[in-house]
């Protein structure tokens, strides 16, 4: 008998048992996506908008500009230096910061790192190396101090640099309508662009969903004055850190994986079928296995089939409604669905496992969700190390660490003393994959050593 | 289904020395016998007395602490596609309530390689065709023992082990069980048959296996044990019981109080007790030779063995 005989015997138990596993795998799946989707609004503020004086800027050089004023800036608001693929909103930017809230800042779409500068006048800077782009502050134009580095892949020789400003909230949903809508003045001087491509003048445009009155641009006697609206903040409305709305979604759809992970392993137990299972195949090991496979490879193509195109519907519309520009393929969408759909791999085999060793679903049921919930939040009461390795016991703790976007990707803490709690991807990997690991060996061994 | 073609396929079952303990309760103790090929066999105890137990040792479903039990020479957990070897329906309410028939059988099919075609000649050969596309949950317990009768014979097995089949079956159910344990039998096959209760074994088993309390108690054919229930053993009434039982305990009879003021006396025959009372001035009535049924021989056989002391017979095996 071999092992493909188990798993065909046990995929027709899983799907031959009305609302049994598989259909209840899908609901689940379908459930978990709520969240996700119900994040969206299409009346979101337009984020990530702002005006831009910009340049031609040629292979490798340095932008500089001193912000000397910012005149009617609200939280959000920020002026500063930027390099900028072209003026599209799409195109991938790199700018350095003096926001009116969050102090100096290097700045793409929902990734800053903080740097220390929080008044003017402030000295920044813009330095390209190929695909790298790195910022330097400054508060006397002589000491300079490094705010921290992004890539952007794939950039041409000829990017456009220049100087930009956003006032900050973006007043009512019909300031466009009124014309009503805040803007900012930010001055900049001693502004020098090194690579700055010959022959090609100042221009300026609003970046992003427009808004109204337009922003402007003019220069005088090597003084900038840049006025605009829109914003610099990550979304409020509609978190843009999509693992985190990915995660909502978890929460809703566990319970779901978990009760089948359990069942698919008590049921037998409950009706006394257990017996005929293992008297058909004595080799109980060859049982779990099927199971195992059975589950979490209807786990995996039920759940990536749904969370892939839950993100791409989300991916889509997020675009369409203009907030920001993802791609479907970006690192941070594909490792938000690989992570979420290995977090309910996780889940259902733990379950399963769980089941099997307990034989008990309400006793099992307790067990998966205390494991689930307890170690976070008491992990929430412990010291910053304690507290992390407790969070890996947890398949949604660790599984955090696999949510988390690529590193250059990453929001950074907005002090540094506050180091990300989570788990890195590889060590949240290896929890998982341990955690599963470790409790079907626990269930094969129980298995073969107990009476049926 | 035809006879076996295969001579591997005709494998008598061996317990040697089975003895497993659940806790401080000693379920089986010291349990040997051998079910051969060719009859069937009844296995008989009181509830309580180890059948089902034995049946999950021989099965591999509980390890035994000592002895060991084989099938064919082989112990049941080496078997490769064990339900083309044995075939045992152990507990027929044993189904999930929203899973169909067919696909029951099905998945006991496939885990053994068997094709889904040999499902729908089973259904047919057990009457449930029509019902195969029913949720087990709707079965009535006629249906259900059919379906496990079937879930046996799925493997088209040389070795059959039955717990209590004809439990809850009506009169035409029991008469179609008999047929099949006996053409089973009489195709060479091995067919093991649990039941708390002689009387069903009587019409349906050649020989049976008496276990109480985990022991062997007996291990013969039902012709032979017949013979002996019917050896001797006389009823009596009388009022002067102890002296009655002092005089014939003293002429080497075996005299047992059955209530009341009845003696039952084994070790004499009817006329030499009737002379021997006579001879004392012991007044009694209602001498009787009494000729034991099987039942009474099985009763005599387990009453030791009885778990509570009495020899209640209900229709669920409580093991």
């Amino acid at each position: 008998m071999s092992l493909r005989h188990s798993i065909f015997s046990e995929w027709t138990k899983f799907w031959s048992v009305r609302l049994g596993g598989g259909v209840a795998i899908v609901i689940g799946a379908l459930l978990a996506l709520i969240p996700t989707l119900a994040g969206l609004d299409g009346s979101n503020p337009p984020m990530f908008s702002y005006h831009m004086a910009h340049r031609p800027f040629d292979g490798d050089g340095s932008v500089t500009a001193r912000v000397t004023e910012h005149q009617g800036a609200g939280p959000g608001g920020g002026a500063g230096v930027v390099l900028k693929r072209d003026p599209e909103r799409t195109a991938p930017y790199v700018a350095l910061l003096l926001t009116r809230d969050r102090g100096v800042r290097l700045h793409t779409f929902r990734t800053e790192i903080a740097g220390t500068l929080t008044t003017t006048p402030a000295w920044l800077r813009l330095v390209r190396a190929g695909d790298t782009i790195s910022g330097y502050e400054s508060g006397d134009g002589s000491t300079w101090h490094e705010v921290g580095t992004m890539t952007l892949r794939g950039l041409p020789a000829r990017i456009e640099a220049g100087l930009v400003t956003a006032a900050g909230p973006i007043g009512s949903s019909n300031c466009e309508a009124n014309r009503t809508c805040p803007l900012s003045t930010a001055t900049f001087d001693q502004v020098s662009l090194t690579a700055a491509a010959d022959g090609q003048p100042w221009r300026s445009v609003d970046v992003g969903r427009p808004w109204s009155p337009a922003g402007s641009f003019t220069e005088s006697g090597g003084v900038f004055t840049v006025r605009g609206g829109g914003d610099f903040r990550p979304f409020t409305n509609f978190d843009p850190n999509i693992a985190d709305g990915a995660l909502a979604g978890l929460l809703i759809g566990l319970p779901v994986l978990v009760a089948v992970g359990v069942l698919f392993a008590t049921s037998e137990y409950a009706t006394g079928l257990h017996r005929a299972t293992f008297a058909a195949t004595p080799r109980r090991w060859k049982v779990l296995a099927a199971k195992a496979i059975v589950l979490g490879g209807t786990v995996l193509a039920v759940e990536f089939t749904i969370v892939a195109a839950g993100f791409a519907w989300l991916v889509s519309n997020v675009e369409s409604t203009g907030i920001a520009p993802i791609e479907y393929l970006h690192p941070a969408v594909v490792k938000a669905v690989l992570g979420t759909t290995a977090i309910l791999f996780a889940v259902a085999l733990v379950s399963l496992a769980l089941g099997m060793l307990i034989r008990r679903p309400a006793g099992a049921i307790a067990l998966v969700v205390s494991m689930l919930l307890v170690p976070p939040i008491v992990a929430e009461n412990l010291p910053d190390t304690a507290g992390r390795w407790l969070t890996l016991l947890s398949p949604v703790g660790a599984g955090f660490g696999l949510l988390e976007p690529p590193t250059e990707y990453v929001t950074i803490p907005a002090s540094p003393a506050d180091p990300s709690t989570l788990p890195s991807t590889a060590i949240a990997a290896a929890a998982l994959g341990g955690m599963v690991f470790v409790l079907l060996g626990l269930a094969v061994w129980r298995l073969r050593r107990l009476d049926a | 289904m035809g006879p076996p073609t295969l001579p591997g396929m005709t494998a008598s079952i061996e317990a040697r020395g089975l003895f497993k303990r659940y806790g401080r309760t000693v379920a089986v103790n010291g349990l040997s016998f051998t079910v051969e090929p060719g009859r069937v066999t009844g296995f008989v105890g009181p509830n309580g007395a180890g059948k089902s137990t034995t049946l999950r040792l021989i099965l591999g479903l509980d390890r035994p602490d000592e002895g060991n039990a084989r099938i064919g020479g082989r112990s049941y957990r080496e078997l490769h596609r064990p339900l083309c070897h044995v075939g045992a329906l152990l507990d027929p309410a044993a189904l999930h309530p929203r899973r169909r028939a067919r696909a029951h059988l099905l998945w006991l099919a496939r885990s053994n390689g068997l094709p889904a075609k040999r499902v729908d000649e089973i259904l047919e050969q057990v009457g449930l065709a029509s019902a195969a596309r029913k949720r087990a949950g709707g079965y009535s317990l006629g249906m259900r023992a059919r379906l496990g009768i079937a879930a046996a014979l799925l493997g088209n097995p040389a070795v059959l082990l039955l717990d209590e089949p004809v439990n809850g079956l009506d009169v035409e159910g029991i008469a179609w069980i008999r047929q099949l344990l006996r053409s089973h039998a009489d195709e060479g096959r091995t067919v093991f048959v649990s039941s708390h209760l002689m009387s069903e074994m009587e019409e349906t088993a050649d020989h049976v296996i008496i276990i109480g309390r985990g022991k062997l108690l007996a291990d013969t054919s039902v012709e032979a044990l017949r013979r002996q229930a019917s050896t001797g053993r006389v009823a009596l009434r009388t009022e002067r019981r102890p002296e009655v039982i002092a005089l014939l305990a003293g002429e080497g009879a075996t005299v047992t109080m059955t209530g009341g003021d009845q003696l039952t006396v084994d070790g004499l025959p009817a006329a030499r007790v009737a002379a021997l009372l006579t001879g004392a001035g012991l007044a009694f009535s209602e001498v009787s030779s009494h000729r034991a049924s099987l039942e009474e021989a099985y009763m005599d056989l387990t009453r030791d063995s009885v778990e509570f002391g009495v020899p209640v017979v209900t229709m669920e095996d409580g093991e």
